[in-house]
C-alpha cells in the first residue's frame, strides 16, 4: 500500500509503497526507481501518533531525528494495531477513543465523568478534609480562630458586661469543652450567633432579646459549643483548601469540562457538607443539653424564633432552593429535634436550672 | 456536524483542523480518570494525550503536526518548578517573620519578576522545540538574558505609562519570541506595529461594554487577524507572509454559538466548542501556494527541558498567541 516517507533530515515527501512482513514493514519507492528500499524491525517501530481520517504515523529508533512513515486509509489503522499490540494500554486506549463511534464514545466519556464527579462529592473531598483536620495541630487552629475573631470583633459592638454574664451563664449550664471557650455578647439587632474554630463564639443581642426561656440560650450555646468542639469551621477551610488543590492539579490545560464540572460539584458538595455540619451541631447540642438535664424544647424555641423570622423573609423561595443552603431548613430541622426529643423523652428528667435562669434574665 | 473539507482557496494552502468533539470529550475523560486513579501523578500525561490529540489534528500541505514531548519530561519540569517555588514560599514565609521581613518580602516579588519571563520563555521554547511537521522540528534560538532584559524594560514602560504601553510591549515581546523560532531551515518573524494592536485594543475597550459584550468576537477577530498577518517565514532567499481574512461575521456566528453550546449544556458542550474555534482559527491560517514546502531541512537537536512550561503551568501565565 502507499504511504509517505520522511528521513528526518527535509520536508520532503517520498512516495513510498509499504508492505507488511513477519517481522516488520518493508518499504520501497512507489515509482520503483528503487531510490529507497528499506527494512523497519518491528521491534523499533513507534506509534508516533493517530488522528481522525484514518492518519497514522510511525517513526523508527531512538536517535533523533527518527525517519517517519505517513499511512493514510483503511490499512493504516491495521498498521497501527500490530504496532501498539508491544505498547502501553493507555495508548490504546487513546487509540481506541479516535476511532470510536461517536454516540458510544460520548456516552461512556460522560458515564465516567459523571462517576467520578459523584466519588469526588461523595468520598474523596470529604476524607481529605477529615484527614487533613487530624494533621493539623489545635494550636494551629486557635491561631487561625484568633486571626478570624480579630478581623470580625473590629466591625462588632461588643458589651463586655453582658459577655461576662453570658460566660456566668456558660458555667452554670455545665457544659465543658477542650477549648478556651470565650463568649461576646454583640450589641446588634440581628437573629444570630455564630461560633469560630479554637472557642471564641459570638451571640447577637437581636436573638437573646426574642427568647423566652433560658433553656433556648442553652440550647444555641449548645449548638455552638458542638461546632466548637467538632472543628466544624475548620473542617471546612481545610477541605476548601484540599479541594482548591484537587481542582488544581485535575484542571491546568487538562480540559474545560472537567473544571466547570469540578468547580460546580465543589460548591454542590460545600453546601451539603456544612448542611450536615448544621444537623450533626443540632444533634450534639441536644445530648449537650440532655447531660446537663436541660429541657430540650429549648432547642425548638430556638428554630420557632429563626422560622418566625423566615417566613417574613424568604421562606417561600428557600424552599425552591433548599438543595443550594447551607443550613437546612428551618421547619426541617424543627421537625427533625420533635423527633429526637420524642425518641429520648422516655428516659430523660429535666431540672431547672436556678442560677442559669437568674443570669438569663439579667440579659434581657 | 460540521463539513470536514476546509475550502481551499486556489492559489493559497491552509491549515485545516479536523479535531472532533466526541474524541477529545474521550480523551479527557480518560484523562480525568486516570489522574484521579493515580492521585493527580497522571497529570503530566495528560497533558502530553491533550497537547498530542490537538496537534494531530492540525493539518498543513496533507501533514499533521505532531507534538513530541512526553509525559516523563513534563513531569520532571513539574517537579523542578514545583519544588523551586514551594521552597521559595517556604523561606519567605520564614524570614518574612524576621527582623528584615520587609526586604525578604521585597526579595520574593522580585524572583517572582524573573520568573514570570522565565515562565513565559521557558514554555515557549518546550512547546515549540516539541513540535514538529514532517519530522522537521520547529526550534527556538532565544536569549534568557536577552529576553530577561527586554520583558523587565518593556514592563518598566508599561508601569510609567500607567498600562498605555502594554499593546506595544505585547508587539515587542511577540517579536522577540517569533523571530527566534524556526522550523527547519525557516525562520518567523513578527512585524506588527503596536500602535495598531493599541487600536485593537482601545476600540475593544470601548465597544465591548457599549454593545453588551457583542462585540468580543469582533475583537477576537482583530486580534486574530494582527497576529497571523503581520507574522512571516523567511529562508535566505524569499520571505513570505502568513494571510488571514477571518470575517467578524464568521466569529460571531461561530462564537455565540460556542456561548450557547457550552452555557445550555451545562458545560457538557464544551469540548465540542472548543473544537469549532480551533477550526475557524486554524482553517483562517493561509500561506502562499508557490513556496516550496517540501525544502525544509532538519537544523535542529533534540530539546526536552520542560520546567518553564512547569513554571507557566502553576503560575498560570497564559501567554498565547
Amino acid at each position: 500500500m502507499q504511504a509517505k516517507y520522511f528521513d528526518g533530515q527535509s520536508s520532503k515527501v517520498h512516495q513510498v509503497s509499504i508492505k507488511e512482513t513477519d517481522d516488520g514493514i518493508h518499504i520501497s519507492s512507489a515509482d520503483l526507481s528503487g531510490a529507497i528500499d528499506m527494512h523497519w524491525e518491528k521491534s523499533k517501530i513507534n506509534s508516533e501518533s493517530f488522528a481522525t481520517g484514518n492518519k497514522v504515523l510511525l517513526t523508527y529508533g531512538d536517535e533523533f531525528p527518527p525517519q517517519r512513515l505517513e499511512i493514510t486509509g483503511g490499512q493504516a489503522d491495521q498498521f497501527m494495531r500490530t504496532v501498539l499490540q508491544n505498547e502501553s494500554k493507555i495508548k490504546n486506549f487513546q487509540f481506541m477513543i479516535t476511532r470510536m463511534n461517536p454516540v458510544r464514545l460520548v456516552l461512556i466519556s460522560l458515564a465516567i465523568i459523571a462517576v467520578v464527579v459523584v466519588a469526588y462529592v461523595a468520598v474523596i473531598s470529604p476524607y481529605v478534609g477529615e484527614q487533613a483536620v487530624k494533621i493539623l495541630p489545635r494550636s494551629f487552629e486557635e491561631e487561625y480562630g484568633e486571626r478570624a475573631y480579630e478581623t470580625i470583633s473590629t466591625f462588632t459592638d461588643i458589651d463586655e458586661e453582658k459577655s461576662e454574664l453570658l460566660m456566668d451563664f456558660y458555667k452554670a449550664v455545665g457544659y465543658s469543652s477542650d477549648y478556651n471557650i470565650r463568649i461576646d455578647y454583640a450589641d446588634e439587632n440581628v437573629k444570630n450567633a455564630f461560633a469560630i474554630p479554637g472557642g471564641q463564639m459570638v451571640f447577637y443581642k437581636g436573638l437573646i432579646d426574642e427568647m423566652e426561656s433560658w433553656e433556648a440560650l442553652a440550647a444555641v450555646m449548645g449548638h455552638e459549643l458542638a461546632h466548637v468542639n467538632q472543628r466544624h469551621s475548620f473542617k471546612a477551610v481545610a477541605r476548601s483548601l484540599s479541594n482548591f488543590m484537587i481542582i488544581s492539579v485535575l484542571t491546568g490545560d487538562v480540559g474545560g469540562v472537567s473544571s466547570v464540572l469540578l468547580e460546580n460539584a465543589h460548591s454542590f458538595s460545600e453546601m451539603a457538607y456544612s448542611r450536615g455540619h448544621e444537623k450533626e451541631a443540632d444533634m450534639v447540642g441536644l445530648q449537650y443539653m440532655s447531660e446537663q438535664h436541660i429541657d430540650p424544647n429549648g432547642m425548638i424555641e430556638l428554630f420557632e424564633i429563626l422560622l418566625s423570622e423566615h417566613e417574613n423573609e424568604h421562606e417561600q423561595a428557600s424552599k425552591m432552593i433548599e438543595f443550594m443552603s447551607t443550613h437546612p431548613l428551618t421547619q426541617k430541622r424543627i421537625d427533625y429535634i420533635k423527633e429526637a426529643i420524642a425518641e429520648a423523652d422516655s428516659q430523660s428528667n429535666y431540672q431547672d436550672n436556678v442560677e442559669a435562669k437568674r443570669i438569663f434574665e439579667l440579659l434581657k | 456536524m460540521d463539513n470536514l473539507d476546509p475550502i481551499i482557496e486556489e492559489d493559497n494552502v491552509r491549515l485545516s483542523f479536523f479535531g472532533d468533539g466526541a474524541a477529545f470529550l474521550g480523551i479527557i475523560a480518560l484523562n480525568l480518570i486516570l489522574t484521579i486513579i493515580t492521585l493527580g501523578f497522571y497529570y503530566p500525561w495528560a497533558k502530553v494525550a491533550y497537547r498530542k490529540y490537538l496537534w494531530n489534528e492540525t493539518e498543513f500541505k496533507g501533514s499533521r503536526f505532531v507534538f513530541n514531548g512526553n509525559g516523563k519530561e513534563i513531569f520532571r519540569g513539574f517537579v523542578i518548578a514545583y519544588v523551586i517555588l514551594v521552597g521559595f514560599w517556604i523561606s519567605i514565609t520564614f524570614a518574612a517573620q524576621s527582623t528584615y521581613g520587609l526586604w525578604f518580602i521585597g526579595l520574593f516579588y522580585i524572583l517572582l519578576l524573573i520568573l514570570l519571563p522565565f515562565a513565559i520563555f521557558g514554555a515557549w521554547k518546550y512547546r515549540v522545540s516539541r513540535t514538529s511537521w514532517r519530522g522537521i522540528h520547529f526550534s527556538f534560538d532565544g536569549e534568557f538574558k536577552e529576553f530577561l532584559g527586554l520583558f523587565l524594560g518593556q514592563l518598566l514602560l508599561t508601569i510609567v505609562t500607567f498600562g498605555i504601553y502594554g499593546a506595544w510591549m505585547r508587539v515587542k515581546i511577540q517579536q522577540y519570541l517569533f523571530s527566534h523560532t524556526k522550523i527547519g531551515d525557516l525562520r518567523f518573524n513578527f512585524r506588527g506595529d503596536g500602535g495598531e494592536l493599541f487600536g485593537i485594543n482601545i476600540l475593544g475597550a470601548i465597544l465591548t461594554p457599549l454593545t453588551l459584550y457583542l462585540y468580543i468576537p469582533f475583537f477576537m477577530k482583530n486580534r486574530f487577524n494582527f497576529t497571523v498577518n503581520n507574522t512571516t517565514l523567511a529562508d535566505e532567499e524569499q520571505e513570505i507572509r502568513l494571510y488571514s481574512n477571518l470575517q467578524g461575521s464568521t466569529a460571531f456566528g461561530v462564537i455565540v454559538s460556542n456561548f450557547l453550546l457550552t452555557a445550555c449544556t451545562l458545560g457538557i458542550g464544551y469540548p465540542w466548542a472548543l473544537m469549532r474555534s480551533m477550526r475557524m482559527y486554524f482553517d483562517h491560517i493561509e500561506l502562499p501556494e508557490e513556496f516550496d514546502y517540501d525544502a525544509l531541512k532538519q537544523t535542529e537537536q533534540d530539546y526536552r527541558d520542560a520546567t518553564g512550561d512547569g513554571f507557566s503551568d502553576i503560575l498560570d501565565v497564559g501567554f498565547d498567541f
